[in-house]
């Protein structure tokens, strides 16, 4: 949607303060050029104009050498090719050479051939120039000198010989256009600095600019989220970059901590709330033995209830412990290879007896193998408290079954009883700490049961889940099912 | 991640000097302080003497016709450079010897 006219005049009088901000800070670390390049931002800006600057460079200095290069390189073949005709001429003598220059100066429509042949004394006998260039030594090659070609100065790229019985050869080419060219293109690419400087700067303050953006609201979000805005979180732009990348993990790691002191405050609230009771009571049975207690036996008897009040409030505190300590994954490091099938067999072994005591079925459906990569002992102890549960809320007669198989990539162990079940409304919240459905309200229990086998399963990057059983409920841990060859990464 | 090896920063700017550098000498080399050398192939006396090879030349043909081009580029090429236009003019006489040589 457009902003109201009228807004426009505020927008822009906000985007100048904010470069005016801006530029006062920049200006704020140009004082100080280290500080300048603490920056990542100036850092990135710089090496991003030095990329720009060399790669200019680079294609400058190929257009030179293809361009004032090549034509050096033509002249020079020129003119050895044409030294190596007069060389084969001389081979018939110092005369035949004469002849050949004259000829060819005759024939020099181009007009740009240099000539000039010198006898073992110094005397010019064949050639156009008028005297002996004093820069030609003997030992030069290759040289370039100012000439004069009708009261015009120009330039001459020029081969020296020295052939056989002391005589001297010259064999070269005007190159005054090749010269003109060169300069045109060298104050080309002199200036083509400076405007190569000036894109580079701006290149690197766009740069720059993009990489303050994003670091700016990072930073904004993390200040904001550490002063308790928990809701903040880090724009994604929807390029699908690297930036939007990070965006999306760090408004993960924020969703994760926003979620953890959630549940932190649902605890504190959950143990004010549902611990009060049982040290109210402790509290009220010890005061109502003080005040009424007629004799030792009656304290003793006082002081048993209340000490096995205070050993549930321990034993609750303890399965908070438990829980927490399994969330926070810090027993991830003591997973190895487990066979489920020999910990679940010792199970049914272990509450077959409990639940005949209830008169009560336990029937199982376990695969005599059941590779897993995990902690024995908290798979052991979600199993069982899933089977406590199960005795506790079956009736007399019903059934408990205890089945685990592999589906595909999934471990699967089910515990299923036929009691009242959990409405689908309560499944949601019935891992929830402290949790007590409405058929649990009468039955002993501190609603951490079910808390801490969805931890044990989350940590070995598993799931629970609550099916109705029709009926009672069906409650099934699933894990990653060990591979044929290596065991499975730890979850993250 | 930004920072370079202060081997690289010193290399890179060893580099990019060079560069500079070399543009600079290739573009700024002069020879003004040397005394040109006269090239005496543009001189009336290098058109008179071409003008006399080219009436020798046109003096030893057999055949009788002489190309009215030729005839045309030397009637020119004399004229121009006894009017001071030099390099013209022995350019001229230059094309007309071509024309009689690939005769």
């Amino acid at each position: 949607m457009k902003p109201a006219a009228a807004d426009r005049p505020g927008a822009a009088a906000q985007l100048w303060h904010r470069l005016a901000c801006r530029t006062r800070q920049d200006l704020r670390l140009a004082r100080h050029p280290g500080m300048l390049l603490r920056s990542a931002g100036v850092r990135f800006g710089l090496i991003y104009a030095g990329l720009f600057c060399l790669s200019a460079l680079v294609l400058a200095g190929f257009l030179w050498w293809s361009t004032a290069g090549l034509l050096d390189r033509q002249t020079d073949a020129a003119i050895n090719a044409d030294a190596q005709g007069l060389l084969e001429h001389y081979q018939d003598g110092p005369v035949a050479l004469v002849e050949t220059i004259q000829d060819r100066l005759a024939a020099n429509i181009d007009d740009d051939a240099i000539y000039l042949l010198a006898d073992p004394l110094g005397r010019l006998i064949a050639g156009n120039l008028e005297t002996w260039p004093s820069v030609i030594t003997p030992d030069v090659e290759w040289i370039e000198i100012p000439i004069d070609r009708a009261g015009v100065r120009g330039l001459a790229r020029l081969r020296h010989f020295v052939l056989p019985d002391g005589y001297q050869l010259l064999v070269g080419r005007d190159v005054q256009a090749r010269a003109r060219l060169r300069h045109i293109l060298g104050d080309a690419l002199l200036w083509a600095p400076a405007i190569v400087v000036v894109f580079g700067i701006v290149g690197a303050m766009a740069v720059r600019s993009l990489f303050r953006i994003t670091i700016n609201d990072v930073a904004a979000t993390a200040a904001a989220f550490s002063r308790g805005d928990l809701t903040r979180r880090v724009r994604v732009s929807g390029m699908g970059d690297e930036f939007d990348r990070l965006a999306k993990e760090i408004n993960e790691m924020l969703d994760r901590i926003a979620a953890l002191m959630d549940g932190v405050r649902q605890v504190s609230n959950a143990i004010a709330h549902d611990l009060r009771t049982p040290i109210t009571r402790a509290r009220a049975r010890l005061e109502d033995a003080a005040r009424s207690a007629r004799d030792e036996a009656d304290l003793r008897a006082a002081i048993d209830r209340a000490q096995s009040d205070l050993d549930g409030i321990v034993a609750v505190f303890q399965a908070l412990l438990r829980i927490a300590e399994i969330e926070a994954g810090s027993r991830r490091s003591a997973f190895a290879r487990v066979d489920l099938g020999p910990l679940l067999f010792d199970l049914v072994e272990l509450y077959t007896a409990a639940a005949e005591e209830n008169g009560q079925g336990l029937v199982h459906d376990i695969p005599p193998i059941l590779p897993a990569f995990g902690d024995h002992d908290m798979l052991q102890q979600a199993v069982a408290n899933l089977l406590d549960n199960a005795l506790k809320f079956s009736p007399p007669g019903g059934t408990i079954r205890l089945a685990a198989a592999i589906v595909g990539q999934t471990l699967e162990i089910t515990v299923a009883d036929q009691g009242p079940g959990i409405p689908p409304a309560d499944r949601a919240r019935a891992t929830e700490r402290f949790f007590r459905g409405e058929a649990a309200r009468n039955t002993p229990g501190s609603g951490l049961g079910l808390a801490l086998v969805q931890a044990v399963a989350a940590l070995h990057g598993g799931t629970l889940r609550l099916d109705d059983n029709h009926p009672g409920l069906a409650a099934v841990i699933s894990l990653p099912a060990l591979t044929a060859s290596n065991a499975p990464l730890p979850p993250a | 991640m930004l920072n370079i090896a202060p081997l690289t920063r010193r290399r890179l700017c060893a580099g990019l000097f060079a560069t500079v550098g070399f543009a600079a000498t290739v573009h700024g080399q002069s020879t003004d302080d040397m005394p040109p050398a006269r090239v005496t192939s543009d001189t009336a006396e290098f058109c008179a003497q071409l003008a006399r090879q080219l009436r020798a030349e046109i003096r030893a043909r057999s055949t009788p016709e002489v190309p009215d081009e030729v005839r045309m580029l030397q009637h020119e090429g004399r004229r121009m450079c006894q009017e001071g236009h030099i390099r013209p003019g022995i350019l001229r006489i230059r094309q007309a010897l071509m024309i009689l040589k690939q005769r």
